[in-house]
């Protein structure tokens, strides 16, 4: 199955993603988030990402999917020692990505089609177009 | 093609751990199916995604359309039709 890496600033941010992608297909899919600095204030660490790569791949590869372009630099980074592993770093919205992705993960899907779900996860409107809008 | 509709009747309508277990089902039979929200005037029907089905804006009280054309239209649209009334029953 394809393992998801959920990387933000915050570790908080990052679990609760994680908790919420895990909610929805029941624990099924194996997640690891990684977030904040060493020393655990906002900010991203090589170290932890290099970490969590290792605890998360199988043999299907890694969606990663990550809060801002710095995030998506530092795995690029770690990914530069890791020739070996197969690993996407996704585009998408980090919470609508990491819910989409999981989904499509549990019903066995590969690699590029969790990546191809996340991406889903750009077009989702929350507010129905046909709901009225109230100025205050 | 068989087709039956459900009243969803969670207060929080049909949300994402509800979807994400649905979408999950659709994808043990081969019919294509499809869904609408017969009580949002924008609604059209859909193939059945996961983004189609959080795109319902299903809330309480609406009915939703399953419908499923294929070989196992019957099987497919009874337990899609069981499984999201439980999936969106009131607690």
């Amino acid at each position: 199955m394809v393992g998801i890496l959920i990387v933000a600033h915050s570790e908080r941010l990052a679990r609760g993603v994680k908790e919420f992608a895990e909610q929805a297909t029941h624990g099924q899919v194996p997640i690891v988030a990684v977030g904040g600095a060493v020393d655990g204030s906002l900010g991203i660490s090589t170290e932890a990402i290099r970490d969590g790569l290792r605890r998360v791949a199988g043999n299907d590869g890694v969606l990663v999917l990550v809060d801002f372009t710095s995030a998506a630099l530092s795995v690029e980074a770690v990914l530069e020692d890791e020739p070996a592993m197969r690993v996407v770093i996704s585009n998408a919205p980090l919470v609508e990505g990491a819910y989409f992705a999981a989904v499509e993960a549990s019903v066995g899907a590969t690699l590029e089609e969790t990546a191809a779900a996340a991406l889903r996860g750009r077009d989702l409107v929350k507010v129905p177009s046909d709901r009225p809008v109230r100025y205050q | 093609m068989e087709e039956r509709v459900v009243r969803i009747r969670h207060p929080f309508g049909l949300h994402a751990r509800p979807a994400a277990d649905f979408y999950r089902k659709t994808r043990e039979f081969r019919s294509r199916i499809t869904v609408r929200n017969m009580s949002r005037r924008s609604s059209v029907e859909l193939p059945v995604s996961l983004l189609n089905l959080l795109q319902l804006g299903a809330a309480q009280g609406h009915q939703v359309l399953i419908r499923a054309e294929g070989d196992d239209e019957r099987e497919a649209v009874a337990a899609l039709a069981a499984l999201l009334d439980q999936l969106t029953a009131e607690e």
